[in-house]
């Protein structure tokens, strides 16, 4: 695995005196597609946050790119090239679309394709129509396509996307995950924790099951979403 | 009509330069989430150095160099600032990062006084502003109008800057959610130093342009920053057209209340304030903060001093005038009235997990108390001394209601504003409390006129204060307290009232001050408004944090170690810089103070 | 069975979107009730609704007969509802015991007396015992392992002997095996005590194994009611944890949040 980009090994994380993650250990090769799975509560958002240095790390592995992560700050991070798509959004609700991608922008870089704004708009063309308005007034589903672009505008070499269907209708959801799926197919190595099983086997080649802050299976995606045995023990209610 | 026109049209004037001041604080402050108390420093410092910038070109084009020249210059002592002190401290409790910027404020005094000396400056009229216009009869000084039109001026200026440039974007971006712009790659630290030089430079350019109205003083630092607080209040932290309508507010108040209550103005603005706070808890423009981080907050240690132990202290502490001379008589009386008022200070701090920056109202109110009982109604020590915990009791209650309503950095500036106001009413009432030539001859009766038995009396009442703090630390007050300061939503979920909770105990540590500030009183035989501004304030302070927020005791080690290094800093010119130094070493060093070094060291080891 | 807590038609919206829409149920005496539902169902919303940590915008909720909407989370605490948090705070600076004295204290409003109360170490040790912290009486809070903040948590929620207890993720954060513990510690309270128990939850084997009824929330509403077995044979609950391509229903689903 000396190829991985992004390595995990030993992860623990919490919040304050909780300790949500105990030890998990995976790692992504360029070009991956890894869905992060299970219920919620299983430590999906925190592996996540825990790659971006947004939460209480303990010691563990971490790298990208032969780069230890594990001790650097958001900021560091992001500039390495790790794309992180927040749960819930997080844009910044005051500033306009524009204003939003502004903020993502990061020069470009020789490995990893570059986004222009007009690409960013060719992408997803309902921003281009409201480039100017309040990020605040828009619907959830278009909140979720800037979130994304504003991402994609720092030229990220990985995106890590954390519950990107939460709360969007089917057929926003479903815009998405095609959008997803072009970005994967360019070549763009992607994280994605999810708990929709079907988003997950849309976007992603390979699946991590966490169950209790552990990994509880690892394995190809297309055998989970068409094992409905094994998808029932580990997702289910 | 004409004339109140006029006196509209001067407050607006006001507002411009506080306005800008402000602007610069609220503006750093919604980045970096600190309170920069050394703002007002960078105010005097642009206006010196436009003095001196006027002196060296002349009038003309001087002054018209001087505006840009001063914000350049504070803006760049403001990023000198931000390197050297505030980037150590941007994770420190709030207390520390306000404490640290104070010890900016002494010695930038220092370092005023030693450039551009004690005398007070006047400056030039402002060169083809000197005039005046006659609107409706009255006479509007042209440099007035010219600053009216700054404020808005300034106001779209900074609008262009955050609306139209990358930086602009960014500092919103971080304003809003710094988390997440970090995570998106942007540098904090940079963003940071940046946004520090943008608000120093504001407060430079305000200095600046005060030049023509006003003296240039070394007291101009402290004299604006209070009133920025509460402009910064009032607005809405981190608002920047909050802070003009806030500073419009305030200024025009300032520029009636003159007219309706000539010798007290500030009580209209915290009138004001109060009444804004309590509809729209951060402000006219300002929102609740977006992640609420968790405060660090003192006291995770449960030092505590056993009884055996306090009574030794106070066995020792009785023989030891049979030993020591009378210098040191004095001296440890000094140390017990100050221990005293430092005490009821950690309880606040403490247990209650209040931090105040206007202790020293409390404090002065007893003081006051007393003396003005003595003065008007020629009463004796006894009733004096009855009388001072009772009215500081009463000014507790009263200001206590409105500042237990905010937490943390609002609760401090609040309780700063709410000191200013006290200390304006006893320079401004001057035939009731003698103004800034303070109360004389208020002596102790004969039985405690020598020095002997005044240091007894004191002893008795250390004794009564720290039985008092001790029981209550330790009681079921202390408990609900300190689990309200521990974790308010569990402690409220299990019924406990929290903001009651604080009221009481903000009362009974404005109460064991006011004792401290009536023995003050007879051992000076005299107060002046000192005892109520915010270096007495500030003092209490620092000896709560040399000793160490964590236990009662620490106050009076404290106490002990800043009378000591006050006598001993006070021989030499640049005392203040020398104090100035030790705060800021212990704030980035020992944030545990001196109790709390042992502790610190304890709870590092397992991390 | 007699209700103890009647929930009628709880809604409410931030910004124009509906958190909690018209959410109807009741807990029984001594029952052990779970609400489960994915991210974003409005679990918490609707917790902060019964807790008064929040204000509804309609709707009611009764205790015993006695309306308590819109009441502050301290008064409907003195009322009789206890409650326990998902991530637990609990008071840092004390021992164990002088935590439990403390919410003793808040329970018997006793906050503002400078004298302890005199009778207390037998209730303390009470509690204590009820969640099996008994040996832990004099430890520092900041020494006990996560899973023991969340027993303390339970023992200063149990302090002032409510009927109905409300716990937000009992078992959040705390490890596999340690959780069963916990549960199987409140089950016996609830034996015991006859205290009934609402509960939010992750971990489904805690709802599985301790819920003698099980509610399901999605996107603001409750979508099931049932005991553990009709929950997991309800095909709508399957749907909303798994997501669309389950069952293909996708494109049938109401748009509510676009």
């Amino acid at each position: 695995m000396s190829e991985a980009m992004l390595r995990i090994e030993g992860l623990s994380a919490g919040y304050g005196p909780a300790t949500v993650l105990h030890g998990i250990s995976f790692s992504l090769a360029q070009g991956d597609s890894l869905a992060l799975l299970g219920r919620n509560g299983a430590g999906k958002s925190t592996t996540i946050k825990a790659i971006m240095g947004l939460v209480r790390r303990g010691a563990a592995t971490l790298s990208f790119d032969g780069q230890a992560i594990g001790s650097l700050p958001p900021q560091k991070i992001a500039r390495l090239g790790v794309g992180y798509v927040p749960e819930e959004r997080r844009i910044f609700a005051e500033l306009t679309v524009a204003e939003n991608l502004e903020v993502g922008r990061r020069p470009t870089r020789s490995d990893a394709p570059e986004w222009p704004e007009q690409r960013l708009y060719d992408l997803f063309p309902e921003l281009h129509a409201m480039r100017d308005r309040r990020a605040g007034r828009m619907s959830g589903g278009e909140q979720q396509m800037l979130t994304i672009a504003r991402t994609l505008a720092g030229n990220p070499r990985i995106l890590l996307l954390d519950e990107p269907a939460e709360g969007l209708a089917p057929v926003v959801l479903d815009r998405i995950a095609d959008t997803v799926a072009t970005l994967r197919a360019e070549g763009l190595t992607l994280l994605i924790a999810e708990q929709s099983l079907g988003f997950a086997a849309e976007v992603a080649s390979r699946c991590v099951v966490l169950e209790s802050g552990q990994i509880a299976h690892t394995g190809d995606m297309a055998e989970l979403a068409a094992d409905s045995a094994l998808r029932d023990r580990l997702l289910s209610v | 009509m004409g004339f109140y026109f006029a006196q509209a049209l001067t407050g607006l004037a006001s507002a411009s330069s506080l306005f800008l001041v402000a602007a610069g604080l609220s503006l750093i402050f919604g980045v970096t989430r600190v309170v920069n108390f050394a703002h007002g420093s960078l105010y005097m410092i642009g206006a010196y150095v436009a003095m001196d910038v006027i002196g060296l070109f002349g009038k003309v084009p001087g002054f018209w160099l001087a505006l840009p020249i001063a914000a350049l210059v504070s803006a760049a002592v403001g990023g000198l600032i931000e390197v050297t002190v505030l980037r150590r401290i941007y994770r420190a409790p709030e207390m520390f990062q306000l404490v640290a910027t104070f010890a900016i404020v002494l010695i930038a005094q220092d370092v005023a006084e030693w450039i551009w000396g004690v005398a007070d400056r006047f400056g030039p009229r402002a060169p083809g502003l000197s005039g005046v216009v006659t609107i409706f009869g009255e006479r509007i000084p042209e440099y007035d109008l010219f600053l009216i039109a700054m404020g808005p001026i300034t106001l779209f200026l900074l609008w262009l800057l955050f609306a139209r440039t990358r930086f602009g974007v960014l500092v919103r971006a971080a304003t809003q959610d710094r988390e997440m712009a970090a995570a998106l790659g942007v540098d904090q630290a940079k963003l940071f130093t940046a946004v520090f030089c943008l608000g120093a430079g504001l407060a430079g350019l305000g200095g600046a342009m005060q030049v023509p109205r006003d003296a240039v003083t070394l007291t101009m630092d402290l004299e604006i920053i209070a009133e920025v607080f509460v402009i910064t209040v009032v607005g809405g932290m981190g608002s920047i057209p909050g802070a003009y309508l806030a500073a419009i507010l305030i200024s025009e108040l300032n520029a009636f209340g003159i007219l309706i209550l000539p010798e007290i103005t500030l009580i209209v603005a915290f009138a004001a304030m109060a009444v804004v706070l309590v509809i729209r808890p951060y402000g006219l423009l300002g929102r609740p903060p977006s992640a609420p981080e968790t405060p660090p907050g003192p006291g995770m240690g449960t030092l505590r001093l056993p009884a055996m132990a306090w009574g030794g202290l106070f066995l020792v502490m009785a023989l030891l005038p049979l030993v020591v001379d009378q210098f040191m008589t004095v001296l440890i009386i000094d140390i017990m009235i100050l221990g005293m008022f430092a005490m009821s200070l950690q309880f606040l701090m403490g247990p209650g997990g209040m931090v105040s920056f206007g202790h020293a109202a409390y404090f002065g109110v007893g003081a006051y108390g007393a003396a003005l009982l003595v003065r008007h109604l020629e009463a004796d020590m006894g009733w004096a001394l009855a009388v001072a915990p009772v009215a500081a009791a009463a000014a507790a209650l009263f200001f206590g209601w409105f500042c237990v309503r905010l937490s943390g950095v609002y609760l401090a500036m609040l309780t700063l504003a709410a000191a200013q106001i006290v200390w304006a009413a006893a320079v401004q009432m001057q035939d009731f409390t003698g103004g800034d030539d303070g109360l004389t001859g208020i002596w102790p009766a004969k039985l405690f006129g020598d020095d002997l038995a005044f240091y007894y009396l004191a002893l008795a009442f250390a004794v009564i204060a720290v039985l008092v703090l001790r029981q209550a630390t330790r009681s079921p007050f202390g408990r609900a307290l300190t689990a309200a300061r521990d974790a308010p939503l569990r402690a409220e979920a299990l019924g406990i009232n929290v903001q009651n909770q604080q009221w009481m105990a903000f009362t009974l540590a404005g109460t064991v001050a006011g004792l401290a500030g009536g023995l003050y009183v007879f051992k000076k035989g005299s107060v002046f408004p000192d005892v109520l501004a915010i270096p007495q304030s500030v003092d209490a302070l620092i000896m709560v944090l040399l000793g160490g927020v964590d236990v009662l005791a620490g106050a009076l080690i404290g106490a002990s170690t800043f009378v000591v290094l006050e006598d001993v800093f006070n021989q030499f010119e640049a005392w203040r810089s020398m104090l100035g130094g030790v705060i800021l070493l212990i704030a980035m060093l020992a944030p545990g103070g001196m109790a709390g070094l042992g502790s610190m060291i304890r709870r590092r080891k397992p991390a | 069975m007699s209700a103890v807590l009647q929930v009628s038609d709880l809604a409410k919206s931030f910004g124009g979107v509906a958190a909690v829409d018209g959410v109807s149920f009741q807990v029984g005496a001594g029952e052990r009730l779970a609400l489960i539902g994915p991210n974003g169902a409005g679990k918490t919303t609707c917790f902060n609704l019964l807790n008064g940590q929040l204000r509804a915008d309609r709707g009611s909720v009764v205790l015993d007969g006695k309306n308590i909407t819109g009441r502050k989370p301290r008064q409907i605490v003195r009322l009789g509802i206890g409650r326990t948090f998902q991530i637990a705070r609990s008071f840092l600076s004390m021992t164990v015991a002088e935590a439990v004295e403390t919410a003793l204290d808040a329970a018997t409003r006793h906050t503002l007396s400078f004298r302890r109360a005199p009778d207390a170490s037998f209730r303390i040790a009470e509690l204590l015992g009820q969640v099996g912290l008994q040996d832990q009486a004099d430890r520092p809070v900041t020494e006990l392992p996560y899973g023991d903040v969340k027993r303390l948590d339970l023992a200063m929620a149990l302090s002032s002997s409510p009927r109905l207890l409300f716990m937000d993720e009992p078992t959040a954060g705390m490890a596999a095996a340690d959780r069963a513990l916990l549960m199987d510690q409140v089950s016996a309270i609830v034996a015991a005590s006859g205290l009934a128990v609402l509960f939010t939850e992750h971990d489904m084997e805690a709802v599985f194994g301790h819920a003698d009824r099980v509610i399901v929330m999605a996107r603001g509403q409750l979508i099931a009611e049932g005991t553990v077995d009709e929950i997991r044979r309800d095909p709508e609950v399957r749907r909303v944890y798994l997501g669309r391509a389950e069952t293909g229903e996708a494109e049938a689903m109401p748009e509510t949040h676009v």
